[in-house]
């Protein structure tokens, strides 16, 4: 084909290109940014300990030796190396039980997140795509929901149906996707207002396509960022579950029924409680410093 | 036989605030009947509000007609498929910088219409790509680039491409260059000169900027507040405009001719609102060759006149026009 | 003396996260009572920084490197924050692009207008009333009266601009600065807008310099004019002068582009300007059009070229010998 010298060579000196590929930027960013970095580390770290778990603890953490119950942990008067944080009121090493405790918290956390990321998200989307009698309905819905007291509800749910971890992965997770669905319908709409969507449209393309396709990698970044703040929540949720005894149930290690149980001993042994909750908080500020992390290194830059 | 026809276009819309108010009907576009042959370029102009967008909307098969009917040669609009209709109109859009996914390289982005259509397999369809690219002069070293990567121009590029890749016989640009630098709108104009020639495209150009309008179009439509006031060749409208409306939008345009001073546009500033229009004609409260008890008690129908350039005005109906 | 506003060598920078951005470099111009000065360029050319540095609206991020601006005699960097807001408003105004955004929704139109008297003024509420309705009226809106209690919403861009435009005379400046008034404007309003501006120049005869991308604004309303390109200056001059016999190589390239009645034909190509502009980040060596011109040269690369005055009033920043330049024009 002919096609007048005129415009192909200003179209071949147009082959400079302004700016590297965002996947490059975000790589920078993400090398720069202290709050992604320090939470990724401990996450990461959690996670490692977590599924380490039984090579990592240096007892089983339900054996129970009560003439040594109480020891304080290595720092203190009386501490030992061989129990490093010490021993529970039953004589149970307190290191391994915070080291399983780690897979009761992260699997509380992941679990529930990705249940109400697909219930939430699938909710919000939808509704922001088709607009009209569609959004209004799931509205009602996502109202409904956010009328409700999540965690009495989880309280009254997990008192009917009994505590586990599966229970309580399963409450929280069909309790928490409220912020998804409001987060992904207003990113929906934005992005539905976008030319490009209206060229897939023009195109032929079936509307499972253009949601696919068009709309949800551009909003996917926030769904991230989200779903970090769910996972913080559903871990807490569960501490708290189990603190009041309706969550996981002991024997099992969870960190928020280890608060609970060093409740008797507090103003003697302290670090019954501390240890643990020194550890829901880390855990809990990481993830939501990661979140943060995540959605500054995703911004998308402004028009040059 | 036309490739494009639309008959007593109208769109209405009902706007009105809150639960309890009765809503009230907006005609975006009123009575719209215009025929497009093939590789004709016509332009549809006017201000903001004057409905040009909904049209353009509706030729796409995006927004259906309250009523009236659209055709496409011998087939009427409900009768053609979504992917069919694809196949026959493509629009390119105004803003370079949300008409591309910014989330997908430039081949992904020519690419989809070949994807949704099922042609060629993957290896034909980076050729395609390439193909096209030439034609639109992107250099191929921007195939696996984003969006945020381009200038306005490539993008714009871009986005001709992708409404060429599936051979579209009718191509509408909605102010394709109004979001650009001067010195980028030549080259895309120049490019969509071009293809036109090339690949003996049909355009429909909806555009504000006479200048570009008169450098492009073979026939022009005017409208005003969703009706079409004055339609006729390029020549025929520049060099004659008979409406009203069509003489101050042509006074109007500023160009670079600096013996001119500004122009003196007598227009009354009262702007109709568009839910409440003037009865009679709606043009008759700013128009400078307002008749009383004509202009303001019926609504004219676009006739033709003379040289067959239909107008919208009593003034043009009685005999040659001044 | 007539000469209201003297800029000379003003440079804007701003701290963006890959280096130093380069927004304005060594610009120079003057503008007389009574002148009209078009600053005309294309995105990202340096004109909207400029006006915003002379009235000292500058974005946080950016920073005056250098430079004069002598605003009647005063030197408009050496003023405190105080002194430079009093004298906003009052011997200076700015006229946005933007008239849906440029107006406060929730303050009514008189109020606003108002504020702007009584602010540099020590007079009372009726004096400044009866000033807005003069100038509302003067600005072409009819019961001006009755518009005073209405908010921005409830008026249409065309005589929300007019609003701005009676705003910033409340306190009859000597200097008024448009940035692209009518670029968010219909057609037809347009047209008035500028002819309103026009007719209020000539009557109080104040400095206006107007800033646009749109060549036809320029053909029809200037008295002087200086071209923008990547930051810099590239060429000054009279109206006649730069449509007639422009010198520099985007000036004529500019020219070139735009469909013009007598010089294009229909449907036949518009000259056009290959390339893009260089990226404003970064140190800026020799000529910065050099990658698209025509006439490029070795001379244009390594040097600093300076805007070298051909005669009084008119300048250009070339290598290139003017008469030759003019010739390359002319044989298009």
């Amino acid at each position: 084909m002919n096609v007048s010298e005129l415009t192909t060579l200003d179209g071949m000196e147009d082959a400079a290109l302004a700016g590297p590929a965002p996947v490059v930027v975000m790589r920078r960013r993400a090398r720069k940014h202290f709050s992604f970095l320090f939470g990724l580390v401990v996450l990461v770290l959690v996670v490692v300990v977590a599924v380490l778990a039984p090579l990592l603890a240096p007892y089983d953490p339900y054996i129970q030796e009560i003439p040594r119950r109480l020891m304080p942990p290595v720092w203190a008067d009386g501490g030992m190396w061989t129990h490093m944080l010490g021993t529970d009121g039953l004589g149970r090493d307190y290191l391994s039980r915070m080291i399983y405790g780690a897979r009761v918290s992260l699997t509380v956390g992941f679990f529930a997140a990705i249940i109400s990321g697909l219930i939430g998200s699938s909710l919000g989307i939808i509704g922001g795509y088709f607009g009209g009698r569609v959004d209004t309905a799931i509205m009602y819905v996502v109202n409904t929901r956010l009328s409700m007291p999540a965690l009495l509800v989880a309280l009254a749910l997990v008192s009917i149906v009994g505590g586990s971890l599966t229970s309580v992965t399963l409450i929280l997770g069909f309790l928490l996707w409220d912020r998804f669905a409001v987060v992904m319908r207003s990113a929906t709409q934005q992005v539905r207002t976008n030319d490009f969507v209206l060229a897939a449209e023009a195109v032929g393309a079936s509307k499972l396509r253009i949601i696919f396709s068009e709309v949800l990698p551009n909003v996917v970044n926030q769904m991230i960022v989200v779903a970090t703040l769910e996972m913080a929540l559903a871990i807490l949720g569960e501490a708290a579950l189990s603190f009041l005894g309706l969550g996981v149930q002991p024997p099992t290690a969870s960190w928020g029924l280890m608060v609970s149980e060093g409740r008797a001993f507090m103003f003697f042994k302290p670090y019954l409680i501390v240890i643990p909750g020194s550890a829901i908080f880390l855990l809990v500020i990481a993830i939501n410093l990661l979140g943060d992390g995540v959605r500054d290194i995703t911004a998308p830059e402004g028009r040059n | 036989m036309s490739v494009l026809s639309c008959n007593k276009l109208r769109r209405t819309f009902y706007v009105g605030k809150g639960l309890l108010k009765r809503k009230l009907p907006l005609h975006a576009v009123n009575g719209v009947t215009l025929t497009i042959e093939r590789g004709e370029t016509l332009a549809v102009v006017g201000e903001s509000g004057c409905g040009k967008t909904t049209l353009a909307r509706m030729l796409l098969g995006m927004l259906p007609p309250s009523t009236g009917d659209i055709s496409f040669g011998s087939l009427a609009i409900g009768a053609i498929s979504r992917r069919q209709l694809a196949r026959r109109i493509q629009p390119v859009f105004q803003d370079p910088y949300s008409s591309l996914n910014p989330r997908k390289t430039v081949f992904q982005i020519i690419a989809l219409p070949l994807v949704v259509h099922g042609e060629c397999n993957a290896s034909e369809r980076r050729q395609r790509v390439e193909m096209y690219m030439d034609l639109v002069g992107l250099s191929r070293r921007l195939l696996h680039s984003y969006p945020v990567q381009l200038s306005g121009g490539q993008r714009q590029r871009v986005a001709i491409a992708r409404a060429l890749v599936i051979r579209p016989d009718i191509v509408v640009c909605d102010e394709p260059t109004s979001a650009l630098d001067v010195s980028v709108q030549a080259q895309i104009l120049n490019l969509l000169l071009d293809l036109r020639r090339e690949l003996g495209l049909t355009l429909v150009l909806i555009s504000h900027d006479l200048a570009v309008v008169e450098h492009m179009a073979n026939r022009i439509a005017v409208m005003y507040l969703g009706r079409v006031v004055e339609e006729g060749t390029a020549e025929q409208v520049f060099d004659r405009p008979r409406h009203p409306y069509t003489k101050a939008l042509l006074g109007s345009v500023l160009t670079p001719e600096p013996e001119l001073g500004l122009p003196e546009v007598v227009l009354g500033a009262t702007f109709p609102n568009p839910v409440e229009p003037p009865a009679g004609c709606v043009f008759h409260p700013r128009c400078p060759e307002f008749i009383e008890g004509t202009c303001d008690a019926a609504e004219p129908a676009l006739l033709p006149v003379d040289d067959n350039v239909h107008v919208r005005c009593f003034r043009t109906e009685s005999g040659p026009s001044s | 003396m007539s000469t209201v506003l003297e800029v000379s060598g003003l440079s804007v920078e701003i701290d963006v996260p890959t280096g130093v951005l380069h927004a304005a470099d060594d610009v120079s111009f003057s503008v007389d009572r009574g002148e009209t000065l078009c600053i005309v360029g294309e995105s990202g050319c340096g004109k909207t920084i400029t006006a915003l540095a002379i009235m000292g609206l500058l974005p946080r991020s950016a920073r005056r490197v250098s430079g004069r601006l002598v605003l009647e005699g005063a030197n408009l960097p050496d003023l405190d924050n105080q002194d430079l807001a009093a004298l906003r408003g009052e011997r200076m105004g700015m006229i946005f692009q933007d008239p849906m955004t440029s107006l406060n929704p929730v303050f009514t139109i008189g109020e606003q207008l108002e504020e702007v008297y009584l602010r540099h003024r020590k007079a009372g509420r009726k004096e400044a009333r009866e000033r807005a309705v003069y100038l509302l009226e003067r600005s072409g809106i009819p019961a001006a009266a009755s518009r005073l209690g209405q908010y921005p919403h409830q008026l249409s861009g065309g005589l929300r601009q007019r609003v701005m435009i009676a705003m910033t005379l409340m306190c009859n400046p000597t200097l008024i600065i448009a940035d692209e008034p009518t670029t968010a404007l219909d057609v037809t309003i347009q047209a008035q807008i500028l002819h309103l501006l026009a007719d209020l120049q000539r009557e109080v005869q104040m400095a206006l310099i107007l800033v646009t991308h749109d060549l036809g604004i320029v053909a029809r309303i200037a008295d002087r004019v200086a071209v923008m390109y990547a930051g810099r200056i590239v060429e000054t001059g009279t109206r006649a002068e730069i449509f007639s016999t422009p010198v520099h190589p985007y000036t004529q390239g500019l020219l070139r582009c735009i469909p013009a009645p007598g010089r294009t034909r229909r449907g036949s190509p518009l000259g056009a300007i290959g390339g893009m502009v260089p990226s404003p980040i970064g140190p800026a060596i020799g000529c910065l059009f050099r990658n698209r011109c025509r006439y490029a040269r070795n001379a244009c690369a390594p040097n600093e070229i300076t805007l070298a005055e051909i005669s009084p009033g008119r300048a250009c920043r070339c290598v290139l010998d003017p008469e030759e330049s003019r010739r390359n024009f002319e044989a298009q």
